[in-house]
């Protein structure tokens, strides 16, 4: 198991120690308001392969992941609690279907096949046709790929 | 004084974008979806036109 802890004092909003519980193969966050959060696996953008580091970063606001594979993904503090309970951002309909509103319209705009900007976005072509389905809702940096792609802000997609 | 801005893929919603100071302290969420702070601080003019030109905040607001 690995520890990463932080010594000083501070906000509700920080975290203060993550580990990695094997046994019960889960994140276990304490947060410097005393809060303990178990966080089950898989977590989003967790690969299921090994865990070989968790370490805190920056001023306690997120948690870092390293795991055997390579992938390395980080945790902010307000995602955690959300975690915890099962719920991610990407449940939300009509959040979604909003967005993918707005990629298919601007995309017709521009006169581009969705293999189109597939190509400029690096974005698989099925999950350029998910999104604008709204099957699945985009987290920030794909957003902002499809943005530069589209050539607007990345406050046109979301609103 | 510089800003930092942190999204993180698998991040809940509402959309928004963690702020730092260039020294790594941290400022507080910037909510996209309502253009408002999500916690206790106030934009200064420099964070406002940070967040305009990396296009998360709207002009005029």
């Amino acid at each position: 198991m690995s520890l990463a802890h932080r010594l000083e004092g501070g906000k509700a909003s920080r975290i203060w120690a993550a580990s990695y519980d094997l046994k019960r193969d889960a994140f276990r966050v304490a947060m410097e308001d005393g809060r303990i959060f178990l966080l089950k696996r898989p977590i989003p953008e967790d690969d299921r392969s090994e865990i070989l580091d968790v370490y805190i970063e920056g001023d306690g606001e997120i948690f870092t992941v390293i795991q055997a594979t390579g992938n390395e993904f980080s945790v902010p503090w307000d995602v955690i609690e959300n975690v915890a309970k099962g719920k991610t951002g990407e449940s939300d309909p009509a959040v979604g279907k909003r967005i993918g509103q707005h990629v298919k319209a601007l995309r017709k705009q521009h006169g581009l096949t969705q293999a189109q900007l597939a190509e400029m976005t690096g974005i698989k072509r099925p999950n350029i046709s998910r999104i604008e389905a709204g099957i699945h809702v985009p987290g920030i940096p794909l957003i902002e790929q499809l943005a530069r792609a589209l050539q607007v802000d990345i406050i046109d997609l979301v609103r | 004084m510089g800003f930092i801005f942190v999204a993180y893929a698998g991040d809940q919603l509402p959309y928004h974008v963690h702020i730092l100071t260039s020294s790594g302290r941290n400022i507080g969420r910037f909510n996209m979806e309502t253009q408002r702070p999500m916690d206790d601080f106030e934009a200064s003019k420099g964070l406002r036109k940070a967040l305009i030109d990396l296009g998360y905040m709207r002009e005029g607001r």
